[in-house]
């Protein structure tokens, strides 16, 4: 369709102080919040009810070190994170795009340790069928995994074709970085929860 | 803000690819009426094995493989799968799509003076997510095993015990196009509150806001929150059936004679509780736009404003809010204690309230009015009691001792259809009947649109009243045979045959509507922008509107429902006129 | 937020995210260790939680802008807070309530005619 002015992307609307962007992104967080909820809800009715000592404890099958290693990269990509939308809001390309590219470098790194700690599973012939610790592991440490994938896709479309939008409306792209920082800030947030009640438990 | 230029797109990126908010909403309105029409032929054949049990189908039954049908008389298997996905396909892709995606799509933007959707980009993709969420479903039934067939509520274990296998199996595809649907609804809903958050026009504040919007909004959160934990449950359901794992399979279960071989551990009531968590809101999803229709069709033909506007609004906030809160009344019979029984009763209880206020507010709205019975407004009507009864019947229901006597019998299928069918689709009606003429620039002939409804009236009550007394007399839903093979079904096995024939004639019934709308769209009546002389802004287009909708965005000046203002000449003022027209 | 990039304080503003950073750091480091040296499973959890929410406190805190922010995000949150504290504790309070154990109730094939509690 030829181009219809939507009003509020660039700068924010008075009476709610937001861009469009930021209420969705903030909407669809709301309904991650959700999913995830109901994952752990799931997973503190299964541990709940299991019988006493069928459960075992998390540092006995997975690998904390290796977690923990993980953790403080995602912590770390958090950081990169704003420190590149706050490389954009004062125009300062160069280090937006040092600090994007590390993010998304990060996430990368992420990944493949994730990769490594499950066929480290497979090998020691470790299912998500073989119990239902190791049900719930796989699936939310998977789900979580999937949403830093596309976290990690969005970025590194910023980081490449999509920094053109820089030179030609800079504030609407402040935003969307800021949207995505957000998106990246909740997903480092599941993994807050997610590390210590897996691992640590 | 008019359109920066005008370039002729090809036809591909106009009405297939569409970021336009009417055409994507046309899409959804015309892809949603095909799988309401194929949900509807699965009753009609249910109908059929319910009216005369294992009696051969005369004329089509040969069309049906030895697996669903043998000689033409219908297997159990097929039966069940009957029964799930025409209950999967009405609500995820009937009315749901129709309610939201098409009305909600043509309208909300039109309606509080908006260029388009605040995403235009995501509000295409919600579509073609959708439609293959939907192809998922119908592909389902031509599968080995056939398509899923543990009710629509796919409980645990059953569903995952049933036809197990691969990913072309039914119950697999069906979990497959769920989280198809399920992605595109949250999508749609993130898109539906931005806009109506960031996009209202200029003079357009929250409470001059047309009650079809404040339906619309009410009913995205409600997407919005509950959606994903069916998402989860959906997720380690297909983790069940593809991986091995025993989330929802309890330790030491056997079927047909042999142990599972699974891991165990699970829990059948944690698929229960994160399927209904979503399933109880869903249904207020399927009342609130059709309510939000009503309202603006019964202010439009009584020629005043609503009763009780602010009663209707904090109403349906109230009822959005506490339908989160009355989930596990649909699992009183799952073995939970009192207390746990008695606060679901409570809230469950507190949720009528908000409802017959919407209700009244609705009927009150009538008095004193200066009423036109067109075809809008009969079906308009003819929603107000039908939903009453629908809820009236609820109330049972949710007294945890009486759904003893009343769980899984007909007496539910009665109580919900009654809300959803001459509810629900009798609005949707209505709104098609309404809309029609901004669309398409001409009316639905008005004869053919009163035998439709006149017809179609008579038919549901037809068919429900007599599943209300089946279910009270403790025939159980979900029997192959209807009751045959039941003592206590015996005398009121007649019911079925009633039943079926009302079905069958209903069906008889939408003919001179599916004709209506097609010839009326070549032949119908030609009118001018506003034929029903109606305050609210999306009358205030050119017909139809154009791309951006609003050559100029309009300001709005006073509520949505200003008729028969003292002073004027005419009954009607629209919300974007100065004081002085 | 304004989005003018002349008021923002750059310099003050990385000051505290790389003071949260390693605060968030730290805590993480304390909840491995404290994980090793706890063994009941009471204290454990408690203290697993309280750092955790902290932890994420923070985030949401400093790097997500939460108080800063327009009402309309704040009331969204607070709905889905409601409603993910509900799903939460209705299923638990569910289950503590369930007559007869939860999990572990094998379903045993039936004589017809008898009925198994």
């Amino acid at each position: 369709m030829s181009s219809v002015v939507i009003p509020y992307i660039d700068s924010p609307r008075p009476d709610t102080g937001l861009y469009n962007a930021k209420v969705g992104i903030w909407l669809f967080l709301a309904s991650e919040i959700m999913l995830f909820g109901a994952l752990f809800s799931s997973y503190v009715l299964l541990r709940v009810g299991a019988p006493a000592g069928t459960w075992p404890v998390g540092a006995s099958v997975l690998n904390v070190p290796l977690a923990t290693f993980n953790t403080v990269l995602l912590i770390t990509s958090t950081v990169t994170m704003l420190l590149a939308w706050a490389s954009c809001k004062v125009r300062e390309f160069g280090k937006f795009r040092l600090y994007l590219g590390l993010t998304v470098l990060l996430g990368v790194v992420f990944l493949v340790v994730k990769g490594f700690e499950y066929s480290m599973k497979l090998d020691h012939h470790l299912y998500p069928s073989t119990n239902t610790f190791l049900a719930i592991y796989f699936t939310m440490t998977g789900l979580h995994g999937l949403h830093v994938l596309g976290g990690v896709v969005v970025n590194a479309y910023f980081w490449g074709p999509g920094s053109k939008m820089w030179h030609t409306a800079p504030n609407q792209f402040t935003n969307r970085i800021e949207s995505a920082g957000l998106y990246w800030h909740f997903v480092d947030m599941v993994w807050i929860f997610l590390f210590p009640v897996l691992y640590l438990l | 803000m008019s359109e920066a230029h005008h370039e002729e797109l090809p036809f591909w990126r106009k009405y297939i690819f569409s970021l336009d908010h009417k055409v994507i909403g046309i899409q959804y309105g015309l892809t949603s009426l095909v799988f309401l029409f194929f949900g509807f032929c699965l009753m009609m054949l249910m109908r059929w094995q319910l009216a005369y049990p294992g009696e051969p189908l005369p004329l089509i039954g040969s069309w049906f493989s030895d697996e669903s049908m043998v000689g033409g008389r219908m297997l159990p298997e097929f039966y069940n799968q009957l029964g799930a996905m025409h209950g999967t396909i009405m609500v995820f892709m009937g009315v749901v799509p129709l309610a939201v995606g098409a009305f909600g799509n043509y309208v909300l933007p039109l309606q509080i003076g908006a260029p388009d959707m605040a995403f235009p980009k995501l509000n295409m993709a919600s579509y073609w997510i959708f439609l293959p969420g939907g192809l998922i479903m119908l592909v389902s039934f031509f599968v080995p095993g056939g398509a899923a067939q543990s009710g629509w509520t796919s409980y645990s274990p059953l569903a995952e015990v049933t036809v197990p296998g691969g990913i072309f199996t039914g119950q697999t595809m069906w979990l497959l196009g769920m989280v198809f649907l399920i992605t595109s609804s949250l999508l749609g809903a993130v898109n539906f509150l931005t806009t109506t958050i960031q996009l209202r026009t200029e003079g357009l504040t929250w409470m001059r806001l047309p009650f079809f919007v404040w339906a619309q909004f009410v009913t995205s959160f409600l997407l919005l929150l509950a959606f994903p934990p069916l998402e989860a449950a959906g997720i380690l359901q297909l983790m069940d059936r593809l991986a091995g794992t025993s989330f929802f399979l309890p330790s030491g279960l056997v079927v047909s004679g042999e142990p599972l071989e699974v891991a165990g551990g699970g829990s059948a009531l944690l698929w229960q509780h994160l399927f209904w968590f979503l399933a109880h809101p869903e249904v207020y999803v399927l009342i609130l736009p059709g309510m939000g229709i009503v309202g603006e069709i019964i202010a439009n033909n009584t020629r005043k404003p609503l009763w009780g506007y602010r009663s209707l609004v904090y109403s349906t906030f109230f009822l959005g809010f506490m339908s989160f809160l009355v989930w596990a009344h649909h699992m009183y019979l799952t073995g939970m204690g009192t207390a746990i029984n008695a606060f679901f009763q409570t809230t469950t209880m507190i949720i009528s309230i908000p409802s017959v206020i919407i209700l009244s507010a609705l009927f009150i709205s009538l008095w004193g009015g200066s009423i036109r019975f067109n075809t809008p407004m009969l079906f308009a009507l003819g929603f107000l009691p039908m939903f009453g009864i629908g809820g009236l019947t609820g109330l049972p229901l949710g007294l945890s001792t009486a759904d003893i006597h009343l769980h899984d019998t007909y007496y539910v299928i009665g109580h919900f259809h009654y809300v959803v069918a001459p509810g629900t689709i009798f609005a949707l009606f209505a709104g098609i009947y309404y809309w029609f003429p901004k669309i398409t620039g001409r009316r639905m002939n008005e004869t053919l649109g009163k035998i439709h409804f006149f017809g179609s009236f008579v038919m549901m009550n037809g068919i429900f009243l007599p599943m209300l007394w089946q279910g009270l007399a403790g025939v159980s839903r979900r029997l192959w045979d209807g009751g045959a093979a039941y003592a206590h079904a015996q005398a009121v096995l007649p019911l079925n045959k009633v039943i079926s024939y009302s079905a069958w004639t209903l069906a008889l019934f939408q003919l001179p509507f599916i004709f209506n709308l097609f010839w009326s769209i070549w032949k119908g009546m030609k009118v001018g922008d506003n034929p029903w002389e109606a305050t609210t802004l999306e009358w205030a287009t050119p017909t139809p509107p154009p791309h951006g909708n609003f050559a100029t965005l309009p300001v709005v000046h006073r509520g949505p429902y200003e008729y028969s203002t003292p002073g004027r000449t005419t009954d009607f003022f629209p919300q974007h006129l100065t004081e002085g027209a | 937020m304004s989005t003018e990039h002349a008021e923002f304080d750059v310099k003050n503003h990385v000051r505290v995210y790389i003071a949260v950073f390693a605060a968030v750091g730290i805590l993480t480091l304390v909840n491995v260790a404290a994980s090793y040296l706890t063994t009941t499973v009471a204290p454990g959890v408690t203290i697993a939680l309280i750092i955790a929410i902290v932890n994420a406190a923070l985030v949401a805190y400093y790097f997500m802008h939460l108080p800063t922010e327009s009402k309309v995000v704040h009331m969204v949150l607070a709905v889905t807070a409601v409603f993910l504290v509900a799903l939460l504790f209705l299923i638990i309070g569910a289950i503590a309530d369930q007559q007869g154990d939860y999990i572990q109730s094998p379903v045993v094939v039936e004589e017809p005619g008898h009925h198994v509690s």
